[in-house]
């Protein structure tokens, strides 16, 4: 039977080795810390699966076109049909698993609307669907980790590939405390390691999502696609700590967004969108945000937040259905949502972009898959709420599927790739304990200038001056990062590194994007342009730096 | 005016621990957990340099992971969800350090492994397809917001690493599960390795931060479990010292 490393345990990770471990595949899955710590717990909206139960005459074709257009054709069109129709079978397996999803009258899995989609197609489960689909799934693992067919290894985290050739042999994986290495090679890897929000920091999403895999995996020469797409989710709070998503549930059972336009409130997207109002897709409503508060400079108090307003819904709506809600807004702002509107600004909460994938989740690099937020195939150029966790859950099993297929590698070729590949990691951490220690001010001054460099130049709205400003930037904080070496540890050293590298790429994939679409908008270029641009950026390393091309 | 930040440190399990003391006089209402970054963004920016900053886990920052819980004021809790205003209410202080029921790794993080092996010993899985009883719903999805942070088990009299009591997160997805399967073995490991030693003090219910109504929950697992069994026997009088729990 194959022998499997997964990297990460969020959804798309537990889902991938729980259907191989179903299998009797030997699963490693490497985690730095434990499953329900993982950013997947704290999805709260829901996970879209066209049911059909409402009424309303939907069907998966209804979800596909939703998402391709969400998407701007973006999308891989064969994946996404995929998605599309593995997603009831896939909500049925989640409910068998145990997931205590809410129910309607009929006892049936009851749906909700959501942005971007016309039909009531998001399943949930009451205020906080990704704790409740991820304490369903791990209890599943944790019958295999019993009988040992499932390893985890907390605490570890990925270092590099083993490659061997053209193909992937396993993974060299560092222990953060110790910074003690290991390999571990496999017939196959599946990266599942979330979303790099480190890039930016104070994203929506987890800490632990630092973004050093996807670094270290582009400098591997593993392809990337549609890294400039990044979504700003139009309903963020800004709190001391980072900003926190409201979630579009609001919207979905009715909250509405304004701001006072000669003293009286002004419901803009009900004005411009008259159909969808406030659950257009997200791009669009952030953009909507922006020119509110930009163009027409009417954004409370003349800065860039507009109020959300759940205070008219019946109070048994908000009680069951946006506690979470309630609860950040009371514990966070000191505001009570059932009296005052919630003041709102657009804030980074997804990458639609990742490693390039096709519809069975391979890579690049044979032997080597990847699922969920890390990966690129389903969302295109912007992703609706309630196909992540979707996405993450099928990514999860494709790539089981197609990882436990692969034939043998061939223990004796793997070891010897993986002895190899740990005695280069140790050399260079050995080379790296050599070097002078900087004070840890320096590392910290280079991280926080990236992160505001790329909230600056990676924006809802983007102008080739800016970019190439960055551009050059970064090459600045690329030289300051060598000389200021953390003064203890080497995976965070590692880490600065592997971001400025992958921010390079978003850059660089932003600026080959000369077009506005999804969640890429440029003044300087504020049209769609179909006839050159409706086809994924790839990038890649090439020659010391990132080449982009289309396709 | 700053707070005094007292903060238990130790630099691994070997080392000896020992208390330090920081001064914090950024915005008040902040979570502890932002109060901590904040004095490690100090640490940082300290011209000393080489000072090492405070380990502590955390991941979503808000109260949905339970990664970040820790003892603050003697209270167990998630840093994240405590905040410095409210606390210097109470005390002018604010005194931090590590969960005490499990090894510390280093500072105020700890190794909280002992309690995702009990889930494993317990086997606590489905077999079968979940039943679905809607009535049952609302309780199940209580129990199943357990973010296995471990305050409950820091707050219990009864609990200590490697005793057989394996205290309420394993009760909750004993419950879960019991609710949605046919299953009799959950409660037999329930009987065995939580009501056994339960002494019904309910200081996990205080202090839960997902205010799992784990009262109600023990009742019925009880109910099902213990006195159903006890019925089967004959006895029909319910045991001692349970009756205070029985509130449904
Ligand atoms: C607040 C919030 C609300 C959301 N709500 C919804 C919603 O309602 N519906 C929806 O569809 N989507 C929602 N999303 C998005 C969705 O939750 C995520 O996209 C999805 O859960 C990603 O799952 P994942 O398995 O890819 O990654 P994650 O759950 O992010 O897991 C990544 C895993 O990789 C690990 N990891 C990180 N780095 C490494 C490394 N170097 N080596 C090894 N492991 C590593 C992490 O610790 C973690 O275990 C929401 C996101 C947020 C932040
Ligand atoms: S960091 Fe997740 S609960 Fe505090």
């Amino acid at each position: 039977m194959n022998k499997i490393v997964i990297l990460g345990s969020g959804l798309s990770g537990l889902t991938a080795a729980l259907k191989l471990a179903m299998q009797g595949a030997a699963v490693t899955l490497v985690s730095p810390a434990y499953a329900e710590r993982s950013q997947s717990v704290m999805a709260m909206g829901g996970i879209n699966a066209a049911l059909n139960t409402k009424g309303e005459d939907d069907s998966v074709e209804q979800h596909f076109v939703d998402t391709m257009q969400g998407g701007s054709y973006l999308n891989d069109p064969e994946a996404a049909d995929n998605l599309v129709r593995m997603a009831p079978e896939l909500v049925h397996w989640l409910a068998e698993l145990g997931v205590n999803f809410t129910r309607d009258e009929a006892g049936r899995v009851d749906l909700r609307n959501f942005g971007g989609q016309k039909k009531k197609r998001t399943a949930y489960a009451g205020a906080r669907t990704g704790k409740q689909i991820m304490a369903a799934v791990i209890a599943g693992c944790r019958k295999y980790e019993a009988d040992g067919t499932i390893e985890r290894l907390t605490g570890w985290r990925f270092h590099s590939l083993i490659l061997e050739g053209a193909q992937c042999a396993g993974a060299v994986i560092i222990e953060e405390r110790t910074q003690a290495l290991r390999s571990i090679t496999a017939d196959a890897v599946i990266m599942a390691v979330g979303g790099p929000n480190g890039v930016f920091g104070h994203t929506t999403g987890s800490r632990l999502n630092d973004g050093y895999a996807a670094g270290a995996l582009l400098s591997q020469g593993v392809e990337f696609a549609n890294l400039e797409m990044i979504q700003y989710h139009p309903t963020t709070v800004h709190t001391a700590t980072k900003q926190m998503l409201i979630t579009e549930a609001a919207r979905g059972v009715g909250g509405r967004l304004y701001v006072l336009r000669d003293g009286q409130p002004w419901y803009f997207m009900e004005e411009w969108y008259p159909e969808r109002g406030a659950l257009m897709p997200r791009d669009v409503v952030s953009q909507s945000i922006y020119k509110v508060c930009n163009e027409l400079k009417l954004g409370i108090n003349g800065g860039q937040t507009v109020y959300l307003d759940i205070s008219h819904l019946p109070k048994a709506v908000i009680d069951s259905q946006l506690d979470e809600v309630v609860s950040i807004c009371r514990t966070y702002l000191n505001l009570n949502p059932y009296e005052e509107p919630i003041p709102v600004a657009p804030g980074i909460h997804y990458f639609m972009g990742g490693i390039k994938t096709d519809k069975h989740h391979r890579t690049n690099i044979a032997r080597l898959f990847a699922a969920g937020e890390c990966s690129a195939q389903y969302h295109g150029a912007n992703r609706l709420g309630g196909n992540s966790l979707l996405g993450a859950v099928c990514g999860g099993v494709v790539a089981a599927q197609s990882a436990g297929a692969v034939t043998g590698i061939g223990s004796a070729v793997a070891d010897v790739a993986g002895r190899r590949a740990l005695a280069a990691a140790a050399g260079e951490l050995e080379r790296w304990k050599g070097t002078a220690p900087s004070p840890l001010s320096d590392y910290t001054a280079v991280r926080r200038e990236l992160s505001s460099l790329m909230y600056g130049s990676m924006g809802i709205y983007r102008k080739e001056r800016e970019l190439l400003a960055a551009r050059k930037r970064i090459a600045e904080l690329e030289q300051r990062a060598a000389e200021a070496r953390h003064p203890y540890s080497y995976y965070e050293d590692r880490t600065l590194y592997a971001n400025l590298l992958l921010a390079k790429a978003m850059v660089e994939s932003a600026l080959e994007r000369k077009e506005s679409r999804g969640a890429h908008q440029r003044t300087d270029y504020s049209e769609k342009n179909d006839r050159q641009f409706k086809k994924p950026t790839n990038a890649r390393v090439a020659g010391g730096g990132i080449a982009v091309d289309f396709g | 005016m700053s707070i005094k930040v007292n903060i238990r440190r130790q630099e691994n399990a070997d080392k000896e621990p020992y208390w330090q003391s920081f001064e914090y006089s950024g915005e008040r209402h902040v979570s502890v957990a932002t109060m901590i970054d904040a004095i490690n963004g100090d640490i940082a920016a300290s011209a000393k340099g080489g000072e090492r900053p405070i380990e502590w886990e955390c991941s979503c920052e808000q109260g949905l992971c339970g990664a970040c819980a820790m003892v603050v004021n003697d209270r167990p809790g998630l840093s994240c969800q405590m905040f410095c205003d409210e606390l210097v209410q109470e005390q002018p202080e604010i005194r931090i350090q590590a969960l005490s029921k499990f090894p510390v790794v280093c500072d105020l993080v700890v190794d909280r492994s002992e309690m995702f092996e009990a889930m494993k010993e317990m086997k606590l899985w489905l077999e079968a397809p979940a039943k679905v009883r809607p009535v049952n719903l609302p309780l199940q999805y209580e129990v199943s917001q357990c973010l296995m942070c471990g305050s409950c088990l820091e707050a219990c009299a009864n609990y200590s690493l490697g005793e057989a009591f394996t205290g309420m997160p394993t009760a909750m997805s004993a419950l879960n599960l019991t609710l949605m399967s046919e299953n009799k073995a959950y409660k037999k490991q329930y009987t065995k390795r939580v009501y056994e030693g339960c002494s019904k003090s309910l200081a996990c219910q205080e202090v839960c931060p997902m205010d799992i109504p784990i009262v109600e929950a023990v009742s019925k697992m009880n109910r099902i479990s213990v006195w159903s069994m006890w019925n089967l026997f004959g006895k029909r009088k319910q045991p001692v010292g349970m009756t205070g729990v029985n509130i449904e």
